[in-house]
């Protein structure tokens, strides 16, 4: 294995952290970090936030003004920049002081976790060189438990994957609510007789508010017919969302 | 082939009475237990490796008077490994690499495609959720420009590592405007840097 793998501080603490605390709180959050490697390593911190977008996912936005659902103004980093130790673990500081006015169902930013880029010191002409860095993007999402949420997962897409031995399904969801949420889906096929020929549970999976996220449905084994596909979105939030679809095979 | 169906009908929302049922079912069966913790030292973590320390891409020195780089475009591989293990609040199978160039050359266009045959036959029961493709970056196609954006090269990541197997990410930089070009610094912070990111 590349000893580059194990030469890096790690993050131990889960890539999305959400605050739980009521308007006009003040809690932590803490980061847990790992230097994998023999000699100091120095890591450096930056927020930056971001909008949902259906296509592209995340779409960082590097101003100095935060975007109107930042939570961005309410963080105070531990620091800008650490060295850790070799074989060091300890846990990185972001205080997080929620208003008392914030009015928007949820907010969001990101926490980047920065190694520091390796360059080859070999330089000749007519060479373009990249150093490499590692990053680690940790969401941090809080959602307002004063204003009304709202989850609405639609089903806005299908693509049925005919290429190997059985079908594959790839459906495309996306969040039109205000609110995050984690959820997984039950699908059934049934025949022209109401006979269920598929079922499957996909796994967890959590949504912001405009994510769109993909679920899978695999290894269905098919003749060709006509066949109705009735799936249920289940959320965590208590929501069931239900679409049935009739499909030529 | 692919079959695509847009825009899926007969859309029904908000079976709350689901959940009732189903906590009224849970209720009926409560039973006084002793309970225990167990702790199986499964622990949230992230790595994401790459096998070279710097990307290069060679266009050749010029040695004769009245000649420019010998190549107009050069390629360069790196191998990608990664280990990740969801922090089991239902962010499972959502986590994606992005690459990401800064500093690049003005004069210089980057393609990346991105090769999983290494991967794509490794079982899930042992290795895990192993991700997919972004559509746009499959050896099928001709890959896709990545830039100073972040782009999201591999999707739908779950509990899963690589092990010694891995993606390969095949760049093709190529001179797009020679009047643009000049020497590159190779540290501080005006360096080109390409900086991989894993996120949820």
């Amino acid at each position: 294995m590349p000893s580059l793998l194990f030469s890096q501080v790690v993050v131990n603490s889960g890539l999305t952290q959400i605050i739980d605390a009521p308007l006009g709180a003040a809690t932590t959050l803490n980061i847990a970090l790992q230097n994998n490697s023999d000699e100091a390593k120095r890591v450096t911190f930056n927020l930056m936030d971001y909008y949902n977008d259906c296509d592209e996912g995340y779409i960082y936005y590097d101003g100095e003004e935060a975007i109107e659902s930042s939570c961005r103004p309410w963080l105070t980093l531990e620091n800008t920049e650490l060295v850790l130790l070799p074989r060091e673990k300890r846990d990185f500081s972001v205080l997080v002081n929620i208003p008392t006015n914030y009015g928007l169902p949820n907010a969001n930013t990101c926490l980047f976790v920065n190694n520091t880029s390796l360059i080859d010191s070999v330089k000749r002409a007519g060479v373009v060189q990249f150093g490499v860095q590692i990053r680690y993007g940790v969401n941090i999402i809080y959602n307002n438990p004063s204003v009304q949420s709202s989850v609405d997962l639609f089903t806005q897409s299908l693509a049925i994957d005919t290429a190997g031995v059985d079908y594959t399904f790839e459906l495309s969801l996306v969040n039109r609510g205000n609110a995050s949420t984690t959820f997984h889906t039950k699908a059934s096929i049934m025949d022209i007789s109401g006979n269920m020929v598929y079922e499957n549970t996909s796994i967890r999976q959590s949504i912001q508010p405009q994510q769109c996220r993909k679920v899978l449905l695999e290894k269905i084994n098919l003749a060709p017919g006509s066949y109705e596909l009735v799936l249920l979105h289940e959320a965590d939030s208590g929501d069931v969302f239900g679409v049935s679809e009739s499909i030529t095979l | 082939m692919t079959l695509n169906i847009k825009a899926m009908n007969k859309q029904i929302r908000n079976f709350k009475w689901i959940g009732v049922f189903s906590l009224i079912a849970t209720l009926a069966y409560g039973q006084s237990n002793t309970s225990q913790t167990v702790d199986f030292g499964i622990n949230s973590h992230s790595l994401v490796g790459v096998d070279a320390s710097s990307l290069t891409f060679d266009f050749g020195t010029p040695t004769t008077a009245g000649f420019g780089y010998s190549t107009t475009s050069a390629a360069a591989t790196t191998n990608l490994y990664y280990s990740y293990m969801p922090s089991g609040n239902g962010n499972n199978n959502t986590a994606v690499v992005k690459v990401q160039f800064t500093n690049i050359p003005q004069g210089i266009d980057v393609v990346l495609t991105v090769d999983n045959s290494g991967v794509s036959s490794l079982s899930s029961s042992s290795y895990g959720s192993i991700g997919t493709v972004v559509s746009g970056f499959e050896t099928s196609g001709s890959g896709t420009s990545v830039g100073s954006s972040p782009s999201s090269i591999i999707e739908n990541i779950g509990a899963s590592y690589t092990g010694t197997a891995y993606y390969t990410l095949s760049y093709t930089a190529s001179i797009n405007d020679y009047s643009d070009l000049q020497q590159t610094t190779s540290n501080g912070a005006n360096a080109p840097t390409i900086t991989y990111t894993i996120t949820n």
